[in-house]
């Protein structure tokens, strides 16, 4: 009996170790391996995200990104600004269907607006939208027009794929499937969804009448693989073929191993540290700036961000094309931060902390863990600076639909946030989150000046006179120390050597319609 | 020694009601705890579903839509009468129905740690037995240690190792994930990592009972008796001495798949695996009560139904223990 | 036996021995971190993150720069403590039901022992999650989760053996020449389960300090930038790769704490009540 059983291990290890080559797929289906998993795919409803990226593969929008951030035809052929710039018409390309036969046309254009501007959808983006859009008239089957409130040339941005809700949606699977259409999305992209077992992958298969030419895969498999080092072993051993997010430490790995590729390109997004005017004692510019002073951003996001980020400057991010190069950040100055806090009242006491009036000063800081490059770990690393200075700051990591919701009702004190600004139009991108009346301002920032810049850039055609006017607002920002400004960060991305024609951008999406696997 | 059914028998049919009438009031009380832990601790889910600028009135909607404004009382009976209809509620964060959330996990873990008991028991027991036969010697030392040690692991970081050395080092199986049914090849081979990881702590608890266990009854009488009567040494011990040390083993699977259960949180973080564990961390890190409700009520389900199918299976192998 | 007997024969066992050393040295190091970690636990030095052993860090540098023997030294002291306190909730709780069940039986003991039922109906894990889940993260409410779930197993414990010492001639005597309950608790059915305490107590040590590292690797427990063990593991599982070390030594020691705890554990059970699973 015994001899027996040790015939069978040695049978089943051999068994095992034969059948070592990991991957049994076709050459025409690719494996994605992301750091979670989507929450939905009802894209009007979320706020980035997975379902949104992944969405990008299964939805359409009236217009394009380029590879380089330009505007490109999308479902929309081609459009134009009324000469007062109140009306915006779109001329919709012919011919498209839905994933689910039925049509694309003006009418299904004007369903998706209609069902963004309601109220009671719940998108984060309706109060914009309903404040902006009078109301959208479709004269015939290809043509819709927006009505705005007023004049806004940059309004443009926001049908431009693919990191805003404008998605549209099959306006027949909506009827069908009501609340239920975030797990079975149906739009106009080069890939139709197949399904989604909860936890384990979501299949998307080839749209054969995809209007810009059928891909060359025929499936997609995504997987949630949380644990990075997990997810980059997968990589290595072939369990995935491309690899959604890379941690900075693991780009070294990726560069030295010649089965692999990276992909790292520059991108419009800014990431910092902002502050809730409206909280005591952040309402003091003083603190505000001796906090910046105090912190050593240059060497954290050096050291914590390696490659994968470059260091900002300022609140627009370098690639903007509105982006003030004459911006000069607050720096890294103790001494200075010392006498800044002193002058506002605040001394240190016999244990090494501020104090003013019996309070200490102290704080806490909203961040996530592993949502943005480094957000957790820099986070300690910036406590740890403020401990050292002299001010006690707190974490709360959160994961990330709780701190939506903290940060859109306003709740922190300061918070790590960071976003993607890809509408290279000076007055729009980064500078919407100081409007009024949008519901991102939550940091209780409120500038005239910086109001009136913002009005007269919405009305105004030219472009030079647009940038202009950016720059001063960028002023006007970064001397209000509205955030300690940390870097933009480069989008990463890692695939198996074989995988070609893969389109990568600094905008975070993902382009597989001309996707393939060499041998 | 006593064969089921020869007498006794009206004990035995009112132990077995006598313990499942016991489970059913255990089950209550566990929700109702766990239904009241949740509804009385700070923090406000309704917020959570709504988007940010929503206004009072829609919270107040949503409130009145989940029924979270009527009184403690009123809402309890109304959780217990939806449940009972098959309806859990929605998870508050998908949207979800949280019947379906659990129902398309639920395989999955049971996969999880049916395989990891198998690993620790075919691990365990045999080993555990070994080492009481040869009781004292050097495989019987060395044994010992190593379900010492076993037990003492802290899991994540066994898994974190095996990952190392069986998927990057040596390329034999995959790093994470569940890549198919485990009757497949595929499927099978992405099981065994993180079922080998939740089953050595087992195995190491699994061995050692065995071999305790086993040496107690290899002590008894009767041993001597059946030696007596000149059956091989190898049959005696099998036959004789298994049956009877098996039964605390029982016990111990029964409890080692609570703690299994337990265990498969972090295994399957760790290794991706799509299951119950992974659900319940992501529910509590986000409040997610009803999700929360949904997972804790159907682990004590599990454990109070392991439970009551390890008391009834004692009563097949020692019947005895109905008048006990 | 005899106190000096018990320990004569508790020394004679060479692994129980091993393990009494390793405890007092674990203890130790605890309680004297201040004076023999090199560094502060807290201290970043971003420019010289992640290097192995070098003169200056025996054990090497982590993510922030910090030194990983001070912290592992000054995490003894959070891990330690969290496995003693949340054993000092379980057993003072489980002493109180089990010996309020026991000694009063019927009413008090049915509803007692369906309570304990109930919260053993939960794994370990998950039941510290919930009431984790309920409390908020935070090493202080983990060991609130792993005192509650210790709860049972004493009071089971010592229920039985209030139970069997509730029939002995003596306390029959006490009650007869009408000593209160209380004093009859108190001097004669408690002393009864101080063996079973002290193993249980040494044994349980072990699962909680691997409970609470396991609650803080998965982020509900210490937070940063705590050094308990589990949260440090939790860090270096992130640079797994380029510094396997941390994770290594990390595991090492947690292995060998729980290890040491288990053995004294053991030798105290086969001493004092071999009966006892």
């Amino acid at each position: 009996m015994k001899r027996r059983l040790w015939i069978g291990i040695t049978l089943l290890t051999f068994v095992l170790a034969v059948s070592a080559p990991m991957v049994w797929s076709a050459d025409d289906v690719i494996i994605l391996g992301m750091e979670e998993e989507p929450e939905s795919f009802d894209v009007h409803k979320i706020s980035g995200g997975l379902g949104m990226t992944i969405g990008h593969l299964i939805y359409d929008y009236l217009i394009r990104y380029g590879p380089n951030g330009e505007r490109l035809p999308g479902l929309a052929e081609t459009w134009e600004f009324s000469e007062d710039a109140t009306t915006l018409t779109f001329h919709l390309r012919a011919g498209v269907t839905f994933h689910d036969g039925s049509k694309f046309d003006a009418a299904a254009v004007k369903y998706n607006f209609d069902r963004l501007i309601d109220p009671a959808t719940g998108s984060p983006r309706q109060r914009e939208l309903s404040n902006a859009v009078l109301s959208i008239e479709t004269p015939d089957n290809l043509t819709v027009i927006f009505n705005l409130s007023k004049a806004d040339v940059a309004f443009i941005g926001y049908f431009v794929g693919e990191v805003t809700n404008g998605a549209i949606i099959s306006p027949t699977a909506i009827e069908k499937y009501g609340d239920r259409i975030g797990s079975n999305p149906v739009g106009t992209g080069p890939f139709k969804f197949v399904s989604w077992e909860l936890g384990q992958q979501v299949v998307l298969e080839r749209n054969e009448d995809f209007w810009g030419g059928a891909p060359l895969l025929s499936q997609i498999i995504v997987r949630p693989i949380p644990d990075a080092s997990t997810r980059l072993v997968e990589l290595e051993t072939g369990g995935i073929h491309y690899l959604h997010k890379v941690e900075p430490y693991q780009m070294n790995f990726i560069v030295n191993n010649p089965d692999l590729t990276l992909y790292a390109k520059p991108s419009t997004s800014l990431y910092g540290l902002w502050f809730n005017q409206n909280r005591e004692p952040f309402d003091d510019l003083n603190v505000r700036k001796a906090i910046a002073l105090a912190i050593d951003v240059d060497t954290i996001v050096e050291v914590l961000g390696g490659d994968a980020v470059v260091r900002s400057q300022g609140p627009v991010p370098v690639l903007n094309l509105g982006h003030n190069p004459n911006i000069v950040e607050p720096g890294y100055d103790k001494a200075e931060a010392k006498r800044l806090l002193l002058n506002s009242g605040w001394e240190l006491g016999s244990d090494g902390l501020y104090e003013k009036d019996g309070q200490k000063l102290e704080f806490t800081l909203l961040s996530q863990d592993g949502h943005y490059i480094q957000d957790k770990q820099i986070s300690e690393a910036v406590q740890d600076q403020l401990k050292k200075f002299g001010i006690n700051v707190s974490l709360r990591i959160i994961e990330h639909a709780s701190f939506n919701s903290e940060q859109m009702s306003g709740n922190f004190d300061m918070i790590f946030l960071g976003g993607w600004f890809t509408d290279a139009d000076p007055a729009r991108g980064p500078m919407y989150l100081y409007l009024g009346d949008t519901q991102y301002n939550v940091f209780g920032f409120v500038d005239e000046d910086l109001q009136a810049a913002f009005a007269t850039a919405r009305s105004v055609g030219d472009f030079e006179v647009r940038k202009a006017l950016a720059w001063e607002a960028q002023e006007i920002i970064n001397d209000a120390v509205v955030a300690v400004w940390l870097y933009n960060a480069n989008i990463l991305a890692a695939a198996t050597s074989n995988l070609k024609g893969y389109e990568h951008n600094g905008i975070g999406f993902l382009r597989l319609e001309n996707a393939y696997l060499a041998d | 020694m006593l064969l089921p059914g020869c007498f006794e028998e009206p004990s035995m049919t009112s132990y077995i009601i006598r313990k499942v009438l016991i489970a059913i009031p255990v089950l209550i009380a566990v929700v109702t705890l766990v239904f009241l832990g949740i509804r009385l601790t700070p923090g406000d889910p309704v917020r959570h579903m709504l988007p940010p600028d929503a206004s009072e009135a829609d919270v107040t909607q949503m409130r009145k839509h989940l029924g979270l404004d009527q009184p403690l009382l009123q809402q309890y009976f109304l959780y217990w009468k939806r449940m009972l209809h098959g309806d859990l509620g929605n998870s508050l964060r998908t949207r979800r129905p949280v019947w379906g959330e659990l129902a398309s996990r639920i395989p999955y873990t049971a996969e999880l740690a049916l395989v990891a008991i198998i690993l620790s028991a075919l691990m365990g027991v045999p080993i555990g037995v070994y080492s009481a036969i040869r009781q004292n010697t050097l495989f019987d030392g060395v044994m010992r240690v190593a379900a010492f040690i076993g037990v003492s692991f802290p899991s994540f970081w066994l898994g974190m190792m095996f990952i190392l050395l069986f998927a990057l080092k040596l390329g034999w199986l995959p790093a994470s994930g569940r890549a198919g049914p485990i009757w497949t090849l595929v499927g099978f081979r992405s099981i065994l990592l993180p079922a080998l990881t939740l089953a050595i702590g087992s195995a190491g608890s699994i061995s050692r009972m065995t071999r305790s266990s086993m040496l107690e009854v290899i002590r008894q009488d009767y041993i001597t008796v059946a030696k007596a009567k000149g059956l091989r040494e190898s049959r005696v011990y099998w036959k004789h001495s298994l049956k009877n040390g098996l039964i605390p083993v029982i016990t111990l699977l029964g409890i080692q798949f609570g703690f299994l259960l337990g265990g498969a949180v972090i295994s399957e973080t760790i290794f991706a695996w799509p299951g119950l564990g992974q659900l319940a961390v992501k529910a509590i890190m986000f409040r997610d009560y009803a999700l929360i409700q949904g997972v804790v009520f159907f682990f004590a389900i599990s454990i109070v139904l392991v439970n009551l199918l390890i008391d009834l299976t004692y009563v097949f192998i020692d019947p005895r223990v109905t008048t006990s | 036996m005899t106190s000096r007997h018990f320990i004569r024969k508790f020394l004679q066992n060479p692994l129980a021995a091993i393990g009494l050393v390793l405890i007092i040295g674990l203890m130790a190091m605890a309680l004297l971190a201040p004076w023999i970690a090199p560094f502060d636990p807290y201290t970043q030095s971003l420019r010289s993150r992640l290097q192995p052993t070098t003169s200056a860090h025996l054990l090497g540098t982590d993510y922030y720069g910090r030194d990983v023997l001070s912290r592992l030294i000054y995490g003894a002291r959070y891990s330690l403590s969290v496995g003693l306190i949340s054993v000092l909730i379980g057993s003072v709780i489980g002493t109180t039901f089990g010996v309020l069940a026991g000694y009063f039986g019927s009413l008090v003991d049915r509803v007692l022992v369906a309570m304990l039922d109930i919260l053993m109906a939960f794994p370990g894990m998950l039941l510290a999650l919930t009431i984790v889940g309920l409390l908020g993260p935070g090493l202080f409410n983990v060991m609130i989760a792993v005192g509650v779930w210790s709860v049972p197993i004493f009071a089971r414990v010592i229920r039985s053996n209030t139970l069997v010492a509730r029939d002995f001639q003596f306390v029959e005597s006490a009650r007869a020449i009408g000593c209160t309950h209380a004093r009859i608790i108190f001097k004669h059915i408690l002393p009864e389960s101080l063996s079973s305490l002290l193993v249980l107590g040494t044994l349980r040590m072990s699962t909680a300090i691997l409970t609470a590292a396991g609650l803080s690797f998965l982020g509900l427990g210490a937070q940063p930038p705590m050094p308990e063990w589990g949260a440090i593991l939790s860090e270096s599982r992130v640079v797994l790769r380029q510094a396997p070390w941390i994770s290594v030594y990390t595991g090492c020691l947690i292995t060998l704490t729980v290890v040491s705890f288990n053995l004294v554990g053991d030798a105290l059970r086969d001493l004092l009540d071999p009966r006892m699973t």
